[in-house]
């Protein structure tokens, strides 16, 4: 199988705290693999040291074959939906989007049509003219989502993308996601596991800074509910 | 992405954004309106005591227009505060605030750290250009003299400066992740600067040593002016590198 992720020991220490443990996840490439957890697992961690935010302590990662252990590696064909960050609360939605769409490259004209595009797609186009600042939670993260899909990239990495939606933007994500086919591989942080479960094809489980366990998600949850898997899970544990 | 294209596009986001802020306005305001009255005292100062009182201390056959070097002197005084107050929370206020993540996801960290770095320069150096200018005009209406050339041989000098205290701010912007932090301990530098000078084995690590050879430019002595401009910009390259150092390595 071809590997769209792949990470080999990778490890983070916060001062003596490791958060991240010789992790080594491996991403098949049109997946959409779930990397569950508890709170504090380290899911945040090992999602930035791949986007490129976090710098390992130790470990390579390796993005389409490409080695990005670095932070100063631009991930080529990568989209990021952050757990926490932030756009300039000044600027409206459109704008934020081709403002994005510009560091990738793309033509202002390219990009308007790009963005107003992706605003349409994610249930936001009346909300074109929105300043940031006046965005609800679930609007800013339909606009982390949008902005992790400008340029069509083949990777997404997504943390925690339906948290705090109401059911209709919820409904849409998932849409979204299982519409995208074989040609884009998705690696997600999520606590919804009804989510996980309808969305996901591979989950990771993470605890304590370690992966115990990679799996299809069919042969995982086994036909059960993938919460009473991951709880009896973490009883094990 | 084409490297270069990738800076234009941070810096000119930072103008954008600059132009709007309104604690950037603020400052600019109260620095443009410190030197506004430092014109004026400069010009008023110069033609009630005359020349006498700086001929002690200046060996110079070409005559010196002292409106301006008064105002010189007015204006770099103020101006490590003015730069720092531009440049502290150039990157510690993005990581505090979390609008540098997505940036940073998408463009390399050294461009990030060029573009903001050039973006305070070009407002700094713009907004010391416009003062000089204006000074050159009020100056040439009150005296009936044109120093057009001086006054811009001075800005330029000025800027050395400037360049050498933003590329501080951008350290101090830089060792720390809280913005008030990055400021109280650039203010601390900067009066220790002061010091510094004080100091004749030392001094030469003080930008407050080279500020008297302004004069140096006005009375045509080109060596003293290199050798400073020199040391200026040598330790604003020292800043700026140790500022990508840090930034490279950082967790955002
Ligand atoms: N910059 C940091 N400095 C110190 N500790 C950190 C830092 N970032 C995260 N941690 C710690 O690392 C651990 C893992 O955090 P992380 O955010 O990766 O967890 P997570 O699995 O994403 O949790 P959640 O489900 O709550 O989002 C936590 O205990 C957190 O306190
Ligand atoms: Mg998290």
């Amino acid at each position: 199988m071809k590997y769209a992720i792949e990470t080999k020991n990778l490890a983070k220490k916060f001062g003596f705290r490791i958060v991240v443990d010789s992790v080594n996840l491996k991403v098949p490439e049109g997946s959409v693999t779930a990397l569950v957890g508890e709170n504090g697992a380290g899911k945040t961690t090992t999602l930035s040291m791949i986007s490129g935010l976090v710098r390992p302590t130790l470990g390579q990662m390796i993005i389409l074959g490409k080695d990005i252990s670095e932070t100063d590696v631009i991930r080529e064909d990568v989209g990021v939906a952050l757990q926490k960050s932030s756009f300039d609360p000044h600027r409206k939605a459109l704008d934020t989007l081709m403002f994005y769409a510009s560091l990738k490259g793309i033509k202002k004209e390219d990009a308007r049509v790009e963005c107003t595009e992706l605003l349409k797609k994610v249930d936001m186009e009346e909300h074109a003219e929105t300043r940031i600042k006046e965005m609800s939670h679930g609007m800013l993260k339909m606009m982390e989502f949008a902005n992790a899909l400008i340029g069509d990239p083949r990777v997404l990495i997504l943390d925690e993308p339906a948290s705090g939606l109401d059911p209709e933007y919820y409904h849409k994500l998932k849409e979204l996601i299982k519409g995208f086919g074989k040609n884009k591989t998705v690696l997600l942080a999520s606590h919804n596991l009804d989510f996980v479960s309808e969305v996901c094809d591979h989950v990771a489980v993470m605890h304590k800074g370690k992966i115990m366990i990679q799996e299809k998600e069919k042969k995982l949850a086994h036909g059960k509910a993938l919460e009473k898997v991951f709880v009896d899970l973490m009883k094990k544990f | 992405m084409n490297r270069i294209k990738e800076v234009g596009i941070v810096l000119w986001s930072e103008l954008k954004q600059a132009s709007r802020d309104r604690k950037i306005l603020i400052i600019i305001a109260i620095y443009v309106i410190l030197l506004g009255i430092g014109m004026k005292q400069s010009v008023t100062l110069s033609q009630t005591f005359s020349a006498s009182l700086f001929r002690v201390f200046l060996f110079s056959r070409t005559p010196i227009p002292y409106e301006l070097l008064l105002f010189y002197f007015v204006s770099i005084a103020a101006l490590p505060l003015f730069s720092l107050m531009l440049s502290y929370d150039s990157i510690s206020g993005g990581i505090s605030n979390m609008t540098i993540r997505n940036l940073a996801v998408r463009v390399k960290r050294s461009s990030i750290i060029t573009g903001k770095f050039l973006a305070q320069v070009l407002t700094n150096a713009s907004v010391n250009l416009t003062l000089y200018l204006m000074a050159a005009l009020y100056m040439f209406w009150e005296t009936r003299h044109l120093m057009l050339s001086q006054t811009l041989q001075l800005w330029i000098y000025l800027t050395v400066f400037m360049i050498y205290f933003t590329s501080l701010g951008l350290l101090m912007s830089n060792i720390t992740t809280k913005p008030h932090r990055s400021l109280y301990i650039g203010v601390a530098l900067i009066i220790g600067l002061i010091f510094v000078s004080s100091y004749e084995s030392v001094a030469w690590m003080s930008p407050y040593n080279y500020y008297i050879n302004g004069f140096h430019i006005l009375a045509g002595n080109t060596a003293k002016v290199a050798e400073s401009i020199i040391s200026m910009l040598g330790f604003s390259a020292l800043f700026f590198g140790a500022s990508f150092f840090i930034f490279r390595r950082r967790d955002l």
